[in-house]
């Protein structure tokens, strides 16, 4: 296609090969613009414009089938106003928040065993991780198995324990608490791979050289493990901070956002108000309020990780 | 139109896109896609192509005719004709059809029914993937009034029961027709009811009756079997709120009111009619098996009785096969105990009403099809086929003398028209509608808190909710 | 002695096996209690406590699976799930190889714009983008039967392009390739360049040989994610029996809209749903991708040291 530029020679050089000589001395440029074109237009159509139209709908009343009218903010407003989204937002938080807390020391903890020389690590690393290969559907058309009052599984565990047997679907602790441990049970494995992933890349010279020094197992930890964790703990915090906000399949399938509301979280609701309550509008506002929180909270983290960086 | 510009650009954006990144892909980058690409994998694509071509029905001569079917039929369809008496009557539906209309294939097509089925609906009407025929009961009226479906003009409505139709009526337009239905009755268990030491023959006819016996076949039971089984908020068919509804009606209360300017429903949580009923409800829950009103499924909910492990509760038309398939030989039916002055009153439950999507590429073989399903000779199939009950007046009276006294009297119901009714359909946003009902039972169930109080609460969510 | 060495050092081991026997007990429980339960009778499943235990190796619950008029539909399934994958793993393997090549190694202005404009759009949830590309594919006009205008058909729902066409530029594979290409020493590439070689060839015979555990990590993951995808299917090409992948498939047959014989059983007394049999499905939805997980977990964490996820 270049060969259409060949036109006519102009002074001592054409212009062909003041072309060709302009490439060579360019040749970085031209190589990672041919291959980032394509790709940079491709990612233009299906990521950029995508997030634009979701823009433009939020701003209307389209229900799916008729024609919309603009209503400015009033989506953006009414998801601050009514208390309904608040509690909704509220619960994604806590959700994405808790497990969280839970799942990333947990993630720690094993990782360090599993990072010792131990027999069967190979296995114990494989059955942690499992959980995270599994379809988030089915698992949880399983946990519904479980979670049935007559001869569930919980229960019989519950009351085997020596308790009072729960009724999951209406106990807002009970229901809340089981969708952590789905949570957790499903998104440590990665943690823990992660964390194994940057353990092993801590060089041993390190820890040799400190043992040198005199330096007792916990001080290696301190001054060694600890530091050399940070990267990695800032990653694993954004990924999970943005995955847990975007818990969907176990609402959607298990809980169906209540009791109360007390289990509702914005994506489930999303997917409510699109194709149950044929609102677009509050719909895809409620996805742009959410892709700027995470976007902002993923900013705010990374900064603050920079700071400890440089502290 | 607004919308269509928009996505014409987009469409045109997107397109645009296509071309664009097959012209400008540079040499270099192109040789690369094939070193990585290799060749199985383009011819991949061709095989699935060329089997998507042969799959795709040609639209060409006869006409096809789509329909998304309710579970029973369209499922029988896959069996065969001789098996059973569901079985037949699919056969024969679709084929009695088709012999009358030769150019016309009925295809039938299973998307589930209720939640699913209006899941599976509000995708493919997004998608302009509808089929010509949608079957349904409970969001008609909602979908005609977002303008996707066609009235039903010109046909005769003479002969059908009003109630039966009453859930596809918006604003004095027909939108569809049920080709069967169902009513509500009394279930009992006999067996649990005489050891109990009840006499079975005399079934509760009053609300105070029942309360009365359920309590004593519990404390008969001590807990190896109990007085009733109530379905409970748990479980997201629409199972108990049809049958709550049922008990609202006879004490002439109800859940929702009608929404003038939509024609649609308006939540109506806080009737002060209702409250007695809620106050009965909560004291039946405690007689009944313990957690069951919290049980997700509902086929446990309603086989517990059949297991013996219930004396009482509230069953379709469609129990009575289901008991006798099943070998429950010693349940039995009766009319639905009534509260102080009430009035006998049902709503119509697996009531499958067809209509046609306003998108249908077929509305006059569509509407052939719905007349289809009001005849006699169709009507006739039904109840010896599934249980269920004919629609039409004339179907109906032919029915009445070979059927037990339970269900005469619900025929006689709906030839009558009074006490009978649909489920609402909110006026918006009804997953979050029914949500607020839903919560409000949970309380009613697990808390002591003042019924009024509740409700009033329930009300100020509701109206929160459709606002 | 070397034995009496690695006896003590198990013994002072011990709690630290016994811990993680017991924790990954614990996190394998659903899956085991999902396996054994699916290989007994109803009768046995509802007298059995917390973890059913099956007297023999009874496969009757899979032989029901396996019904001939279901098979055809699983192959199909099946087919179109491993279409995708080798799909996804060519098309954004290999655009998400160029594009780290030119992100790590080509010196051009705007490097660093480009990547973190790529990177972004892994900060924002999936839904801002499902809606929009929904409609766009609904819309796409002269296919499906729509017109110029993209009005009047169903454009690529309920067909293959519309599985294949979205998230073929992955940012995050991007961003797992260019991390590892900063680990390999770039005087490999010098010394192939100083022999003659081209781009292609330096990318193909130094880089690719070096990455080829990231490759491997890509393909499982690639595998899971479409083995497990269902919110995209369900929306796209959920009205078409012939296109389900695995995920949506082997949901819909556990909540019964697949016609399989024997999910609702017919007991004396009362129909119910035959619950060993719906965890019989579970396991076999959940088993491909355990297993090929557990076969290739080495690769896998050599894969993530590799992409110099170090800390």
């Amino acid at each position: 296609m270049n060969s259409s530029l060949s036109i006519q020679p102009s002074g001592s050089l054409s212009l062909w090969e003041r072309w060709q000589r302009y490439l060579r001395q360019h040749r970085d440029q031209t190589l990672a613009w041919t291959i980032l074109t394509p790709i940079l237009i491709y990612y233009f159509f299906f990521s950029i414009v995508p997030v634009l139209t979701n823009l433009v709908i939020s701003f209307t009343d389209w229900n799916g089938f008729n024609a919309f009218h603009f209503v400015g903010l009033k989506n953006y407003f009414r998801f601050f106003e009514d208390k309904y989204y608040r509690q909704v937002f509220s619960n994604t938080a806590y959700f994405a928040v808790v497990s969280m807390v839970i799942g990333l020391p947990l993630g720690v903890i094993v990782a360090l065993m599993l990072n010792q020389q131990i027999r069967a690590r190979g296995i114990y690393r494989t059955l942690w991780y499992i959980p995270t290969v599994t379809s988030g559907a089915i698992i949880s058309q399983m946990v519904i198995v479980f979670m049935a009052p007559y001869g569930g599984v919980f229960n019989l565990i519950v009351t085997g324990l020596g308790f009072k047997a729960v009724i999951w679907q209406t106990d807002v602790n009970a229901l809340r608490n089981i969708i952590l441990g789905y949570t957790v049970w499903k998104g440590v494995g990665s943690t823990i791979v992660l964390y194994l992933a940057a353990l092993q890349g801590i060089p041993r010279e390190l820890y040799e050289a400190a043992m040198v020094d005199g330096a007792g197992r916990f001080q290696r930890f301190w001054y060694i493990t600890v530091p050399m964790l940070t990267n990695m703990t800032t990653f694993v915090f954004v990924t999970g901070i943005i995955g847990g906000f975007q818990i969907f399949e176990p609402i959607q399938l298990i809980s169906r956002g209540g009791p109360f509301n007390s289990t509702n979280v914005v994506l489930n609701q999303i997917y409510n108000d699109a194709f149950k309550n044929l609102d677009f509008g509050i719909a895809t506002s409620s996805a742009t309020i959410l892709a700027l929180f995470l976007l902002f909270a993923s900013m705010i983290s990374m900064r603050a990780m920079r700071q400890g960086e440089a502290a | 139109m607004n919308r269509n510009r928009l996505f014409n650009l987009l469409a045109v954006l997107v397109m645009a896109s296509l071309i664009l990144t097959a012209c400008s892909t540079p040499t270099p980058v192109e040789k690369i896609v094939e070193v990585t690409k290799n060749v199985e994998v383009t011819k991949e694509v061709e095989v699935i192509k060329e089997v998507k071509v042969t799959e795709a029905p040609a639209p060409k001569g006869p006409v096809t005719l789509v329909i998304w079917g309710e579970g029973i039929t369209a499922g029988q369809l896959a069996l065969d004709a001789s098996a059973d008496a569901k079985a037949q009557y699919a056969h024969m539906l679709v084929e009695g059809f088709q012999k009358e209309n030769p150019d016309i294939t009925v295809q039938f097509e299973n998307h589930g029914w209720d939640e699913e089925l209006r899941q599976n609906l509000v995708n493919a009407m997004l998608a302009g993937t509808g089929p010509d025929i949608i079957v349904g009961e409970g969001f008609f009226k909602n979908f005609a009034a977002l303008g996707a479906m066609m009235p039903l003009q010109d046909i005769d409505l003479s002969n059908a029961i009003p109630g039966t139709y009453q859930g596809a009526e918006l604003n004095g337009k027909v939108y569809g027709l049920a080709s069967f239905t169902s009513v509500f009755g009394f279930e009992r268990n006999c067996d649990v009811i005489a050891a109990a030491g009840l006499d079975c023959a005399k079934p509760p006819t009053t609300w105070d009756e029942l309360l009365g016996q359920a309590e004593q076949i519990n404390k008969a039971g001590a807990g190896n079997y109990y007085g009733y089984s109530l379905q409970g908020p748990a479980g997201f068919s629409m199972g108990s709120a049809f049958r709550l509804k049922v008990y609202l009606l006879q004490a002439g209360a109800d859940m929702s009111k009608p929404d003038a300017e939509t024609g649609l429903d308006y939540p109506y949580f806080n009737d002060p009619k209702a409250i007695p009923v809620y106050e009965f409800l909560r004291k039946l829950e405690k007689q009944s098996v313990p957690g069951l009103a919290f049980e997700p499924d509902e086929g446990k909910v309603y086989s517990q009785l059949f297991l013996g492990k219930s004396a009482y509760q509230m069953a379709g038309g469609w129990h009575v096969q289901w008991a006798k398939d099943t070998g429950c030989t010693n349940c039995q039916y009766s009319a639905i105990p009534l509260p102080p002055g009430g009035q006998a009153a049902t709503v119509v439950v697996a009531n499958v009403i067809y209509g046609i999507l306003k998108t249908s590429k077929n509305p006059e073989a569509a509407l052939k099809w719905i007349e289809y399903t009001q005849r006699d000779e169709v009507q006739a199939l039904v109840f010896a086929a599934n249980g269920r009950i004919p629609t039409t007046r004339t179907a109906l009276e032919a029915l009445r003398p070979s059927v037990d006294p339970a269900t005469q009297a619900y025929i006689d119901l709906l030839l009558t028209g009074k006490n009978i009714q649909a489920m609402p359909q909110w006026v918006k946003n009804p997953q979050k509608v029914w949500q607020v009902y839903n919560d409000f039972l949970i309380k009613l169930f697990t808390t002591d808190t003042p019924v009024k109080e509740l409700m009033d609460e329930a009300q100020a969510a509701a109206e929160e909710a459709v606002k | 002695m070397n034995r009496t060495r690695t006896f003590l050092y198990q013994i002072r081991n011990s709690p630290l096996h016994l811990f993680l026997i017991v924790t990954s007990a614990i996190m394998m429980y659903p899956l085991i209690y999902g396996l054994f339960a699916s290989m007994v009778g109803m009768e046995e499943f509802y007298r059995a406590g917390w973890m059913p235990m099956p007297t023999s190796l009874n496969f009757i619950n899979y032989i029901s699976i396996f019904d001939p008029t279901v098979v055809p539909m699983m192959v199909r399934s099946v087919g179109v799930t491993l279409f995708r994958t080798l799909w996804y793993a060519v098309v954004s393997g290999g655009s998400a190889l160029l594009a780290a090549y030119a992100l790590a190694r080509l010196r051009f202005r705007g490097k660093e714009f480009v990547f973190m404009l790529l990177l972004s759009s892994t900060m924002l949830p999936g839904i801002v983008y499902q809606l929009p590309i929904y409609i766009m594919m609904a819309r796409f006009p002269l296919l499906g039967g729509n017109d110029i205008m993209g009005q009047g058909g169903s454009g690529m729902i309920n067909t293959m392009p519309s599985l294949l066409l979205p998230g073929l530029v992955a940012p995050f594979i991007i961003f797992l390739l260019r991390q590892s290409i900063y680990g390999i020493p770039i005087e490999y590439e010098e010394a192939a360049r100083i022999d003659g070689a081209n781009f292609l060839q330096v990318l193909w015979y130094v880089y690719v040989p070096f990455l080829s555990p990231v490759f491997v990590v890509i393909l499982i993951n690639t595998f899971v994610a479409q083995w497990n995808d269902y919110l995209w299917p369900l929306m796209v090409v959920g009205g078409n029996p012939s296109l389900l992948p695995t995920g949506l498939f082997f949901q819909r047959m556990m909540a019964g809209a697949i016609p399989l014989k024997n999910v609702q059983v017919a007991v004396p007394g009362g129909t119910i749903t035959n619950i060993p049999l719906i965890l019989a499905i579970a396991t076999l939805a959940t088993l491909p991708t355990v297993l090929l997980y557990s076969f290739f977990q080495r690769y896998f964490t050599e894969g993530m040291q590799g992409a110099g996820l170090k800390g």
